[in-house]
């Protein structure tokens, strides 16, 4: 064992053994399958009841990000950073604005991608492809940030032992095995596994803080020696962002593909109805402790830089590797943060396949087989994914921040699927021009240096989707 | 409700001043209080008003 590792000997078996489940649970998947079908490998066959959908939606919402970014912008940004648990209750909200209809269409039709849906509502190619396209592409950085995330955790956690391309390497072979063999079936029962996982992992994570840093009430003093500013007054540029935030992601991270794909999945309105439901609670169960610790951690370690506030939750854990059982708290913690980046990573890959083959191969081959497109979807899995790890492993730096711009574009496509479930009236040119106007104001201040990127304190990307639903409305208004 | 929904999400905006109880800014208090009725408002359209956003589909 590596003398820097942060994970014990014991740790590191465990994290073994939880791999080496993984893959039998994607063995697992490919014996319970029924047929060889698009909608039996990325739907699940649509058979999922409350208990799995219920944790693949929330372990795949909840990503690397969820674990560690949250606690970092928690340390930076103090009591600000509430807006954390506001928007990710606020994507259920998402969620009620089309799901409920567009449910009730899939059972109907047999839907099993985004572009299924689009392609009916709207019988416009070029607005099918569009809007495919952009489904990819934010999917694919959703994959690219948290594959270097695993790397970084890898590198980090066993001190080197296993390096960055090498972890990363590891384990995209391990998600792509299971994913192939199982498909949606695999995926979500490994995401069950990895949400049960995060929630415990954050609940004991917590505990162990209050119990040996003390409570809010206990830090006080603390806070306001060490971190005055988390409580400076709040500003109209601290309300403004508030608002841009949770506008940007309610409509942003509601629509993403592989959200909308469990939508499809379930058994019956009710599974999806109670699972929503329980989605609803777990951002005070979760967003809200991992919130609370960091901040409690910005008064114990004040002068962290950006890198290092991001490693918040395992810097406080470090510090107690004297108390008896510390080792497990870390490891569990470990395992959390590597369930949560691969419970999204599988989701996004299998969303990415599914579009490619449902909705860009299969329309070039209409005539192909079930059989013969869930093989091309199983190839297009694996292909996805090594193109995703070379770029994970080789992207330069200067051009990373481009990701980061995903969910400003992902959210343009909301008009079409939110507005096109509830006016029948709205054709395809009027969805079509909302989006290029979209997205064409969102990249304009977002590359042009001349202008701000957050123009009047809202995200560019908000300005966009503002722009668009305008288009649209007018468009539909005085078309002939 | 749907509409009722969206007057307590933008009620979570911070509004209140910092000065601190147990820890906490008291506008903090407020916007997870707004935050948690709004949860509530999206468990009771979930729960009992599905079929009204449904509503009828073609």
């Amino acid at each position: 064992m590596n003398d820097s590792a942060l994970l014990s000997e014991g740790g590191t078996w465990f994290l073994v053994l939880y791999l080496a489940s993984l893959i039998l649970i994607g063995f697992a998947g490919k014996f319970a399958s029924k047929e060889e079908s698009m909608k039996d490998f990325y739907l699940g066959g649509s058979s999922f009841g409350v208990g799995i959908l219920f944790l693949t939606m929330y372990a795949t919402q909840y990503s690397g990000n969820s674990l560690i970014g949250f606690a970092g912008s928690a340390y930076r940004n103090g009591w600000f950073f509430l807006v954390g648990v506001t928007f990710m209750i606020a994507v259920v909200g998402g969620y009620l604005l089309y799901a409920p209809k567009l449910y009730a269409l899939s059972k109907k039709h047999n839907f099993i991608t985004i572009g299924d849906y689009i392609n009916l509502r709207y019988t416009h190619q070029l607005l099918t492809y569009l809007i495919v396209a952009i489904a990819i592409l934010a999917l694919s950085n959703y994959m690219l940030t948290n594959l270097k995330a695993i790397g970084y955790i890898m590198e980090y956690v066993t001190g080197g032992g296993i390096g960055f391309t090498e972890g990363i390497i590891f384990m995209s072979l391990i998600m792509v095995i299971y994913e192939t063999l199982g498909g949606m079936r695999s995926v979500a029962w490994t995401d069950a596994i990895q949400g049960v996982l995060l929630f415990i992992g954050v609940i004991i994570i917590f505990s162990v803080v209050m119990i040996h840093y003390g409570s809010l009430d206990e830090n006080t003093a603390l806070f306001l020696q060490n971190r005055p500013q988390l409580f400076a007054d709040i500003t109209l540029a601290n309300q403004i962002t508030w608002l841009s935030v949770v506008i940007l992601i309610f409509f942003g991270i509601s629509v993403y593909p592989q959200a909308i794909q469990r939508i499809y999945s379930a058994k019956n309105e009710h599974t999806l109805r109670r699972s929503l439901s329980l989605m609803v609670v777990m951002p005070l169960l979760t967003t809200l402790p991992l919130i609370i610790i960091a901040i409690i951690g910005s008064a114990h370690f004040p002068d962290l830089d950006k890198t290092s506030s991001e490693q918040i939750i395992l810097l406080m854990l470090s510090k107690l590797t004297a108390i008896e059982g510390m080792s497990i708290v870390i490891t569990i913690f470990v395992a959390a943060a590597i369930a949560a980046i691969m419970s999204t990573v599988d989701s996004a890959m299998l969303a990415i396949a599914s579009l490619f083959t449902q909705d860009i191969y299969h329309k070039k081959n209409p005539n192909a087989s079930q059989k013969k497109l869930t093989y091309v979807g199983k190839v297009f899995s694996w292909a996805i994914m090594a193109f995703m790890v070379v770029l994970a492993i080789n992207l330069p730096s200067t051009i990373w921040w481009l990701i980061q711009i995903k969910l400003e574009i992902l959210v343009q496509i909301a008009p079409a699927i939110m507005l096109g479930v509830h006016f029948k009236h709205i054709d395809a040119k009027s969805i079509l021009y909302g989006l290029l106007v979209g997205i064409s104001i969102t990249l304009l201040f977002l590359l042009s240096p001349a202008l701000p990127s957050k123009p009047f304190g809202f995200h560019a990307g908000v300005l966009g989707l503002l722009c668009n639903f305008a288009t649209v409305y007018i468009h539909h208004k005085f078309k002939r | 409700m749907l509409k009722f929904s969206f007057v307590l999400l933008f009620l979570t905006i911070p509004f209140l001043g910092s000065d601190v109880y147990y820890g906490v800014p008291l506008w903090a208090y407020a916007s997870i209080g707004f935050t948690v009725l709004y949860a509530l408002a999206l468990v009771y359209l979930i729960e009992k008003k599905w079929n009204t956003l449904k509503g009828k589909h073609e």
